[in-house]
């Protein structure tokens, strides 16, 4: 009877759904061929957060626990705009770069939420002495992964200036279309010191371009 | 009272409540209905039985551990159930401690007890806490996994990854490492 158990896939299964998040993407896999080839399961993938769950509920929309610790920026579901170079510069990533920086880097296919977030609204805001400009785009059937979302955010990052919140959908919070909503700001003054940039170590050796199809800015001036 | 036959003919009479941990059993008894009939378990002997219906030695106790801790229910009035029960919600901390000293007393059963006791509370259906906390570290870090290595030598697995399958792997998820 001993290793029955173990060695039977679908009881392995059943107990390995039952770990937390980061062991059963850390540790699980590393055992032996037959626990990674069990990870590789349909419900053990859903549980990684790696294929959609068709019965999450889209109104009990659940965040990916992981990233969301991994990623705080981009999860913190505040009205601050708590965004910026500074928050990504303390991630975790900080930390070990080189990890997080190679293009097979598991965090990447990860969805950010099951069900998987498939429309975003980003609205962007620049704001200078003369006046403000205001642009709008809907980014639709996304499934919307890690690596995406990180890509599409990150090129906004510029300067020190930039600032950035995702505000998501759970029923009440967003008005209007959209899973989420990603507004990205910059307020322009004569004093802003616009020579700290996102260091190379931020860049994901897996970056994609986004196509982000914005409207036309419109500027209202100051008065 | 529910009487219970294992596999190796032996007979338990069990509290109800204690029974229907086991989901299985449960069922069998919505099925039936009351009756004096005895339920047999034939994947299930009497030395295995024990060790998962025994309060304080089994691991439906942690299952029950885990039940009146997330509901918040009353306490249960048993001098068999472990002292466990009758403390307070607030003590998150002693609580933490005792079901890691639990643990390790429970880790120490021989291997093939452990597969036996895996495979039964699989079969009765009262897996999740008890086969999850043998795969993470109940002795020492209350939170953190049992390394691959660890994993490895407590149920007899074999390392059969070649070191470059092995590091593949390895560099995939080594973002997600704790630290």
């Amino acid at each position: 009877m001993s290793a029955e158990v173990i060695s039977t896939p679908e009881l392995l299964e059943q107990i390995l759904v039952h770990l937390p998040i980061r062991d059963l993407l850390v540790a699980a896999p590393l055992v032996s061929k037959t626990w990674h080839a069990v990870t590789l399961s349909p419900a053990l993938q859903r549980a990684l957060f790696f294929e959609p769950d068709p019965l999450a509920s889209a109104s009990t929309r659940v965040k990916n626990p992981l990233l969301a610790e991994t990623f705080p920026p981009f999860f913190e579901d505040d009205p601050h705009w708590s965004g910026n170079l500074e928050a990504i510069e303390s991630m975790p990533w900080s930390k070990a770069p080189d990890a997080f920086k190679r293009q097979e880097a598991s965090w990447r296919r990860m969805l950010v939420t099951q069900p998987p977030a498939q429309t975003m609204v980003i609205e962007q805001e620049v704001s200078g002495m003369a006046g403000i400009s205001e642009r709008r785009a809907v980014l639709k059937d996304l499934s919307l992964r890690m690596g995406v979302l990180y890509d599409t955010i990150v090129p906004f990052i510029e300067d020190d200036v930039v600032c950035f919140r995702i505000q998501w959908h759970n029923g009440i919070a967003l008005e209007g279309p959209g899973d989420l909503k990603l507004e990205v700001g910059a307020g322009y003054g004569c004093m802003d010191d616009l020579s700290r940039t996102l260091g190379g170590r931020f860049h994901s050796d897996g970056e994609k371009v986004i196509e982000v199809p914005f409207g036309k800015w419109e500027t209202r001036m100051w008065d | 009272m529910v009487l219970l036959v294992t596999s190796d003919n032996e007979q338990f009479q069990t509290e109800k409540d204690i029974v229907e941990r086991s989901v299985l059993i449960k069922n069998m008894l919505e099925d039936v209905g009351e009756s004096d009939q005895p339920i047999p378990l034939p994947n299930v002997s009497s030395s295995v039985l024990k060790k998962v219906t025994q309060p304080s030695t089994g691991p439906t106790e942690i299952d029950v551990r885990g039940r009146y801790l997330s509901t918040a229910s009353t306490t249960v009035e048993s001098p068999s159930r472990p002292p466990i029960l009758e403390q307070s919600q607030d003590e998150t901390r002693k609580r933490t401690t005792d079901i890691s000293e639990w643990d390790q007393k429970f880790i120490t059963v021989d291997q093939e007890m452990l597969f036996e006791i895996i495979l039964a509370a699989n079969y009765l259906d009262i897996k999740s806490l008890l086969c999850r906390r043998w795969l993470q570290d109940g002795s020492q870090h209350d939170q953190g996994a049992r390394p691959p290595e660890e994993i490895r030598k407590l149920f007899n697995i074999v390392n059969d990854f070649t070191p470059e399958e092995e590091a593949q792997i390895k560099k995939e998820n080594e973002w997600a490492e704790d630290r």
